[in-house]
């Protein structure tokens, strides 16, 4: 008797690696053109189950389908919803499929190498497409594996290890000098991007007492409605520095705008309390001498900079135990996923999941 | 062998091994932090602080008084009133850090004891001459030293905390230990409290020297009275925010090694004590 054919397992999309210059815009999709795919794959007799993630870094599209169906039609239609080229979207059968799903679950086809959030929207997507019954049981069971494979890899190797983005090294290294930061009196000086950073994720981390000030008050407005923050007149906070456990400054100034003396008369009026400066500004808004006197914490961008950097060379070097063991995985779960594909006949609309 | 003979030397032993175990685990498991199970190492600690005490218990009724007879006892004292430490103020640290520290004490401690066999000899007399006073004197006194031992402990995590800030380095079990904050409150808190049991403790000492001046040397209340004066010293200063964060780390340190070296004179006091019974307690004063 002769082997039937088996259906195909693909993937089809784009992320900021395929995309020249690294454009984000291109690479997510509009709630229309997802639409658009849904309303395709949904029609297709040939297709047995779906799933699409779609992350600001990334768009794909998970089918099962028919070896009736030509492959190539699959990256038309892809190429042709996204408005992108060939060359800008990369397509993977079979087993690199499984493979390439669970590297992307583990964060190893992230932007930043072993970052969480993708594991968190991997799952959405699972989840969205389960309680729409798109899925088949084929690609249940590759899912599930999946996840399995890159919750593995997080808990065996140091691919999440430590922290890569500047706000959240700023809260790692409060709570080491702080710890509670829902008490601790926050100042951030100048309204510069990363400062702002910093402060939004200390005010995530739970910091309820944020001070922003800034020359324009205008702009230190804009961060005490998105944070609660509380402004402060520019004038003011050279006289209250005592009165801040943090102190993050990120002006455009050209000049020093914190000395030594000033953290030397501070810190003697609190000497039991430490203070934690962050100097976010190029150049520097802090002396750096500071960094001597008892009880007083000073780092500056490079500092965080080399930090995350750090953790990132770090993760980097678990690449190589991760990579393994999804290989080893996704062979294995491909060859027991492959048993379970059932070869869909032209005409035969029974094998949708209802 | 002896320590089949002495049931209470068995528990002293199969504890230190729990301490060992708890040490090591925690050692190895702060050089993975994402592995760490603190709880783990708690239960351990748990374990071998139960089967010390009731090791020290039975030593009680062996010695019909407090079990701080000999320089075995008086480390196995001393080790158990830092765990008790631990079991009340360790909950206070993220993810039980304080334990693998405290438990790798304990065990360094409990390994030398059981391993110098002449520290575990048998008194001439009955322990402190059946005086209840002295009896007190002596066990809050060593409970003072679980708290300054506490204290060192908690000393040395403020200045790895402080020297991997100040230094920018990342060792990963770093982010196990309590904030710089939080450290220097836990070490003032038990410096006050640690002084207040020895000040008690001399005081008692005090009365019953003041009864019986030639039962004590005079060796052994310069020493005792140098740590007390010491640390109160240390107390004073603190308190007027005078000596802070770095210097009163490692002032509790080098204060802690001043007291336990006191202790010497303390056993030689003992052998001196057992040529010349007390002639009045501080009971008949």
């Amino acid at each position: 008797m002769a082997e039937s054919p088996q259906n195909r397992f693909i993937v089809v999309g784009c992320n900021v690696h395929s995309i020249a210059n690294n454009n984000k815009a291109k690479v997510s999709i509009t709630d229309l053109q997802e639409l658009q795919f849904e309303e395709y794959l949904n029609s297709d007799p040939m297709v047995a189950g779906h799933l699409i993630i779609r992350t600001c870094n990334r768009t794909e599209i998970y089918v099962e389908y028919s070896p009736l169906e030509n492959e190539d039609s699959w990256i038309d239609l892809f190429c042709r919803t996204v408005n992108l080229p060939q060359e800008n979207i990369y397509f993977h059968p079979d087993a690199a499929a499984v493979h390439h799903l669970m590297q992307v679950a583990s964060g190893l086809d992230s932007e930043i190498v072993g970052e969480t959030e993708i594991l968190g929207q991997v799952k959405s997507a699972y989840e969205k497409a389960t309680r729409n019954k798109t899925l088949s049981a084929c690609l249940h069971r590759i899912y599930q594996k999946s996840l399995q494979a890159a919750k593995w890899v997080r808990s065996h190797t140091k691919i999440g290890y430590g922290h890569v983005s500047l706000g959240n090294i700023v809260v790692d290294l409060s709570l080491r000098v702080h710890g509670n930061l829902k008490q601790s009196p926050i100042l951030l000086i100048g309204m510069g991007q990363v400062g702002k950073d910093a402060a939004t994720a200390l005010s995530n981390r739970g910091a309820k007492n944020i001070f922003v000030t800034n020359r324009t008050a205008e702009k230190a407005l804009t961060l005490t409605d998105e944070i609660g923050a509380k402004s402060i007149a520019f004038d003011c906070w050279k006289y209250q520095l005592s009165n801040y456990d943090i102190i993050i400054s990120c002006t455009s100034s050209e000049s020093i705008l914190i000395t030594k003396k000033m953290v030397q008369a501070a810190i003697k009026k609190r000497p039991s309390r430490p203070i934690f400066l962050i100097d976010l500004a190029v150049p520097n808004d802090i002396e750096s001498s500071i960094d001597t006197l008892e009880n007083v914490y000073l780092y500056t961008l490079k500092d965080l900079a080399q930090i995350a950097n750090k953790n990132l060379d770090y993760r980097k070097e678990e690449i190589d135990v991760a990579q393994q063991h999804i290989e080893e995985r996704s062979a294995r779960v491909w060859k027991d996923a492959k048993t379970r594909m059932r070869f869909i006949k032209i005409g035969d609309i029974s094998h949708k999941p209802s | 062998m002896v320590i089949f003979r002495d049931p209470s030397l068995a528990l002293f032993a199969v504890a230190a091994i729990c301490y060992c175990i708890a040490a090591i685990y925690g050692l190895l498991g702060l050089l993975r932090p994402e592995r760490f199970r603190g709880f783990t190492v708690e239960l351990i600690l748990f374990l071998g602080f139960i089967l010390q005490t009731i090791a020290l218990f039975q030593r009680s009724f062996q010695t019909h008084s407090c079990p701080i007879g000999n320089p075995f006892e008086t480390v196995q004292f001393m080790t158990w009133s830092m765990m008790f430490l631990n079991i009340i103020i360790g909950k206070t640290f993220r993810h039980s850090v304080l334990g693998v520290f405290t438990g790798t004490s304990a065990a360094i401690l409990s390994v030398i004891a059981l391993n110098v066999s002449s520290w575990d000899y048998i008194s001439k007399d009955r322990l402190f001459g059946g005086n209840p006073w002295i009896e007190a004197h002596a066990s809050l006194a060593m409970c003072s030293y679980g708290f300054f031992l506490m204290l060192a402990i908690t000393s040395i995590m403020y200045l790895l905390q402080n020297y991997g800030l100040k230094h920018k380095r990342f060792l990963p079990f770093l982010d196990l230990l309590p904030s710089i904050y939080k450290l220097e409150r836990i070490n003032f808190r038990l410096l006050l409290c640690g002084n207040l049991v020895y000040t008690t403790s001399l005081l008692i000492g005090g009365v019953f020297w003041y009864n019986n001046p030639d039962h004590i040397l005079f060796w052994k209340i310069f020493f005792a009275v140098s740590a007390w004066l010491g640390y109160t010293l240390l107390l004073f200063l603190r308190g007027l925010d005078k000596i802070l964060a770095r210097r009163m780390a490692w002032a509790c340190i080098f204060l802690c090694i001043w007291a336990l070296l006191t202790l010497w004179p303390v056993e030689l006091n003992r052998d001196h004590k057992q040529d010349t019974p007390p002639t009045e307690s501080i009971s008949q004063s």
